[in-house]
Parts: C-alpha cells; sequence; structure tokens
C-alpha cells in the first residue's frame, strides 16, 4: 500500500501538478493582442465587450497571487496536523530549538514549494508568451513595475502572511479536524484579496501596491509574534491535554 | 544533591488535577521507576520535568536547572524518549537522527559520529538508510533512543520503552539502561511493566495523581514484605507444621510446596528460636530466608488500598 502510494507520489501526483501548473497557464494565454481581439470580434462584439476582455486578460496575472497564499496555509496547517497524528510534536518541543526558529522553519518550509510553483507559472507564461506573434506587447505589461511587484513583493509577502495565520489557527485548534476546517476559512481572505484587485484594476498603481505590501508585512509580522506565542511549548501541551 | 528534586509539584488541567503534591528525590546514577496505573499522571509528571508542560504550583530542580527558569539549558541535559518513537517515517533512521542531533546543537561532524556510535551501539547500524516508516517497532525504538541518548544527557527520561515490544528487544532494553546506569546517567523510567521495574530499578516511585510511595526498592520490599520468613526443608514442609503452630511467638504458618512461610513477632529474636525448636524437633533445614513479596504484590495491594480508603472518602466537590 505504501510503496503504491510512494509510486503515484513520484511518478503521477507531482508530474501532474506541474502539468496542471502549464495548462493552466496556457489556458490563461492572451490569444490575441487587443487590436486583434478588436479585429476578429468587432463584426459580432461591441467594444464594451472588447474592453472587457482585455482587462479580464489583464486581470490573470492576479490569479498568481492566490496560488501561493492558499497553498501555503494549507501546507502549514497539514504540517501541524500531521506533526500532531504522528506525534513527532512532542520530541521535536523537547530540544532545545527556539519557538520563534520553531515557528519561522515550519512557515518558510511551507512557503518555498507554494512559491516555486508560482514563479513556475509566471515563467512558463512568459516563456508561452514569447512564441505568440506580437508578443511583445504582452511582455511589456508583465514586466512594468505593477505585475513585477505583485510577483515578487505581495505574492511572497501575502504568502508569508497567510502562512502565520494559518499557523495561528493550525495551533490553536485542539484536534485536527477542527484544524483542517478552520483552515479552510483561511481561504476567503484570498478570495476577497483577488475580488479586490480586479475591482480596483484600474486604480492600483505601484505607489498603493507598495503602501499594501507594507500593510500586509505588517499583518505578517503581527501573525508570526501571534503564532510564536500561540506555539509556546508549554501553551500547545496544555491545550492538547486539557 | 539529586539529579532530580521537586516540591509539591501539582498539575491541574481546568478543574482536572491530573498530579497533586508530587515531592520526589532522585539519586544521581540510578535508575528511578515511576509506576502508576493508566491516567495516574506519569506522562504528565514526565512532561513537567522536561520542561514540556508548566506546573500549576510548586517547584522542581532537574539536572541543576529550575523548573521555573531557564529551560533552554535544561533541554540540553535531558533526553527524552515519548512514549510513541514520534520520527519522521519518510525519512531514513540516519536522517531523522542527524536532524535531532541538530537541533540539540551539534555540529555536524559531532552529530555524525555521535548518531553512529549509538546506532552501532544498539545494533541498528544496518538498518541506518532505510525509511523509519519500514523499521520494525523495535528497530523504531532503538532509533529513538540513540535520538534521545545523541546529545549525551545527564538525565534521561525513558517514558513506557519498552511497551509492545517483544521479549527479547524488551531484554535487550532492560540490559541496556542498566549499562547507562553503569556509566553514571540517571534515568528516569515510566513503566506498567512491573517485572522490569523490579529487574532495573534502583528506586520505585508509585503514584496516583499523588505519590503513594517512595524509596528504594530493597528497603520497600523487606518494609512492605511484612515479618515473614520462609524456611526451606530439604524434604516436604507438612510434617513440621505443627511444630510451629505450638510455638507462641509464630502468629501465622502455612506450608508452600516444601517450605513453610512463618509470621513472626519480632522476626530477628525469634527467627534463631524458631530453627532451634525445628532442628530439636528433627528437621533439616535447607535455608531460611526473610519473605519478600514481588513488586507486583506490593503494588497491587497499594493501589487496592489506596482506591478503598478513596471510596471510603466523601467526594471533594
Amino acid at each position: 500500500m505504501r510503496r503504491t502510494r510512494r509510486f503515484l507520489l513520484r511518478f503521477f501526483i507531482a508530474p501532474s501538478f506541474v502539468l496542471l501548473y502549464s495548462f493552466t497557464a496556457l489556458g490563461n494565454l492572451p490569444h490575441r493582442s487587443h487590436s486583434e481581439v478588436g479585429a476578429l470580434t468587432a463584426s459580432r462584439l461591441s467594444s464594451e465587450d472588447i474592453e472587457a476582455a482585455e482587462w479580464f486578460s489583464r486581470s490573470k496575472i492576479f490569479l498568481l497571487l492566490m496560488l501561493p497564499m492558499l497553498f501555503s496555509a494549507a501546507l502549514v496547517m497539514q504540517t501541524m496536523v500531521v506533526e500532531k497524528t504522528a506525534k513527532t510534536l512532542e520530541p521535536l518541543l523537547a530540544t532545545p530549538v527556539k519557538t520563534f526558529d520553531l515557528v519561522l522553519g515550519k512557515i518558510l518550509a511551507a512557503l518555498v514549494f507554494p512559491l516555486l510553483a508560482g514563479y513556475l507559472y509566471l515563467a512558463i507564461y512568459a516563456g508561452v508568451v514569447c512564441l505568440m506573434d506580437r508578443h511583445s506587447e504582452m511582455l511589456r505589461f508583465m514586466f512594468s513595475p505593477r505585475p513585477l511587484i505583485e510577483a515578487f513583493l505581495v505574492m511572497p509577502v501575502s504568502a508569508f502572511a497567510n502562512a502565520s495565520l494559518a499557523m495561528i489557527v493550525a495551533v490553536r485548534s485542539r484536534d485536527p479536524k477542527t484544524g483542517s476546517l478552520l483552515s479552510s476559512l483561511l481561504t476567503l481572505p484570498g478570495i476577497v484579496l483577488y475580488g479586490t484587485q480586479i475591482a480596483l484594476l484600474d486604480f492600483l498603481n505601484q505607489y498603493i501596491l507598495l503602501v499594501c505590501v507594507g500593510a500586509v508585512l505588517l499583518l505578517a509580522g503581527a501573525g508570526i509574534f501571534f503564532a510564536t506565542e500561540a506555539f509556546q511549548r508549554e501553551k500547545v501541551f496544555e491545550r492538547w491535554d486539557s | 544533591m539529586y539529579a532530580i528534586e521537586t516540591t509539591a509539584l501539582t498539575r491541574a488541567f481546568r478543574r482536572k488535577i491530573a498530579v497533586e503534591d508530587l515531592t520526589l528525590r532522585v539519586p544521581g546514577s540510578t535508575v528511578f521507576g515511576f509506576l502508576g496505573p493508566n491516567g495516574a499522571g506519569k506522562t504528565t509528571t514526565v512532561r513537567m520535568l522536561a520542561g514540556l508542560l508548566p506546573p500549576s504550583s510548586g517547584t522542581g530542580v532537574v539536572a541543576g536547572c529550575p523548573l521555573n527558569g531557564n529551560l533552554d539549558h535544561l533541554r540540553h541535559r535531558i533526553g527524552f524518549l515519548t512514549e510513541s518513537p514520534g520520527l519522521y517515517e519518510q525519512l531514513t533512521a540516519w536522517q531523522n537522527l542527524l536532524f535531532f542531533a541538530r537541533l540539540y546543537g551539534l555540529s555536524e561532524k559531532n552529530a555524525q559520529s555521535q548518531v553512529a556510535k549509538y546506532l552501532k551501539l544498539l545494533g541498528c547500524w544496518e538498518d541506518r538508510h532505510k525509511p523509519v516508516g519500514a523499521l520494525s517497532k523495535g528497530m523504531r525504538q532503538k532509533t529513538a533512543i540513540v535520538r534521545a541518548l545523541a546529545h549525551e544527557p545527564e538525565i534521561l527520561f525513558l517514558d513506557e520503552p519498552s511497551s509492545g515490544l517483544d521479549p527479547s528487544t524488551a531484554r535487550f532494553f532492560r540490559d541496556f539502561v542498566k549499562s547507562l546506569r553503569a556509566n553514571g546517567r540517571t534515568i528516569f523510567l515510566t513503566t506498567h511493566n512491573l517485572a522490569e521495574a523490579e529487574d532495573v530499578c534502583d528506586y520505585i516511585a508509585i503514584m496516583k495523581t499523588r505519590l503513594i510511595l517512595e524509596g528504594s526498592q530493597s528497603q520497600i520490599r523487606s518494609e512492605l514484605s511484612g515479618n515473614v520468613v520462609t524456611i526451606r526443608f530439604s524434604t516436604s514442609a507438612e510434617p513440621w507444621l505443627s511444630i510451629v503452630q505450638q510455638l507462641e511467638y509464630a502468629k501465622e504458618a502455612t506450608v508452600v510446596e516444601s517450605a513453610l512461610r512463618v509470621n513472626l513477632a519480632n522476626p530477628p529474636t525469634d527467627t534463631p528460636r524458631l530453627v532451634r525448636a525445628l532442628v530439636e524437633g528433627g528437621a533439616e533445614l535447607y535455608a531460611v530466608e526473610p519473605a519478600r513479596k514481588s513488586l507486583e504484590e506490593i503494588y497491587l495491594e497499594l493501589l487496592d488500598s489506596v482506591a478503598t480508603a478513596d471510596r471510603e472518602q466523601p467526594a471533594k466537590v
């Protein structure tokens, strides 16, 4: 059974993830530039529809922000659940490792894969865009300050903040099922963020984004502080044993 | 100087008291057996002593570190084998052990040599590159012991170390614990296995939320065995029972196989008189020894008396 699971993980699930990302990226490609879309559809669509199509195409970059944010929170939750159920947390807490190091280590570990996946998504997206005709307009948009800030500041910082919040939930929950249930609620801020970004697309510029990054960074700092407080060895066992 | 010393250590979880007023003295370089039924508060006590749970009240000093002081110092000085091995099953034994050794502050080189030393000592060297999930329960337990020992702790806490192990591996553990004691380490052993405790422990404490009994094993067994002596005969014991029953200082006598168990009023003065009376009556004695109850008998009697006392006492509101 274990061998089958390992086989599936190694040869099926992990490659499937890569393929899924690739297809998602391909699916999100702008098939035509604004003017081409206009030329192709002018006879059938109104100019408002064409505007909307371009706006939607530009907004797809924001989908990227959500992936690491949601996945890292889920991974933090999962690592805690697994540590509790596999009973590996007690020996870990018996070591002299600092609580802050432990919390930070878990959060950073949970960030690595989702962020790499996010950047892989971005790279595939950019790579395939390069193969398209008249790709310069899209690439210019992708490598302008705002998307770069989103990809390299907003994405990791928001993922970090969400992972910190997930850690608080994970530590405070008394049993794995409750923890998993509560962690699913952490998807809500992600959905709200995504919706807000799309709604504010025309108003967002790099300066507003940088302010947002600062705010999310503060949230992440508060998150890791409270996660460390909640993770105090004595409090963890007090909660579980009560 | 004691390796572990606690005074009125108490731990409550909301309204439930898990450990009450625990005062212990554990001498260094000994094996201290901590016995009690399920739910007696043994694991809670070990967690408090290992710095994983703060006491609700009371004080304690473990390996020279106060329990209300810097617990990082304490964690460097103790090793803790939890009830479940708690190893990462996807990692190999070697990877698990190096990871934990590094958490204990060992350098990469030192971690490798320490882990290798104990893996060889415990006979796990050949299996070091197997994932822990593929190891037998005994091998996992041995791996967990290596984890607890790699940083050379002064005190080793073992929480049910031989639980679920086959007899030969359990025997191996007992011998290993004895060798650790011989090297000057203090071992705090919680167990349900009374034969194991009887075999390896120098000191015993029995608890059920409160401490019921504490002392050296020999002291406990001699004190709680009463004033009974066993007289073994070369032949049957039956013919000599009537002689003993006539002696006024022999309060009670029973035949157990080829021996007589006699309850005396005052064994130091009465035993020579009893032997003389039997020899003069023609008996051929093979051995005379104070009767000692097994640890299991003492444990069960004590818990029974505590249960009776609890039933008679009005319930606390």
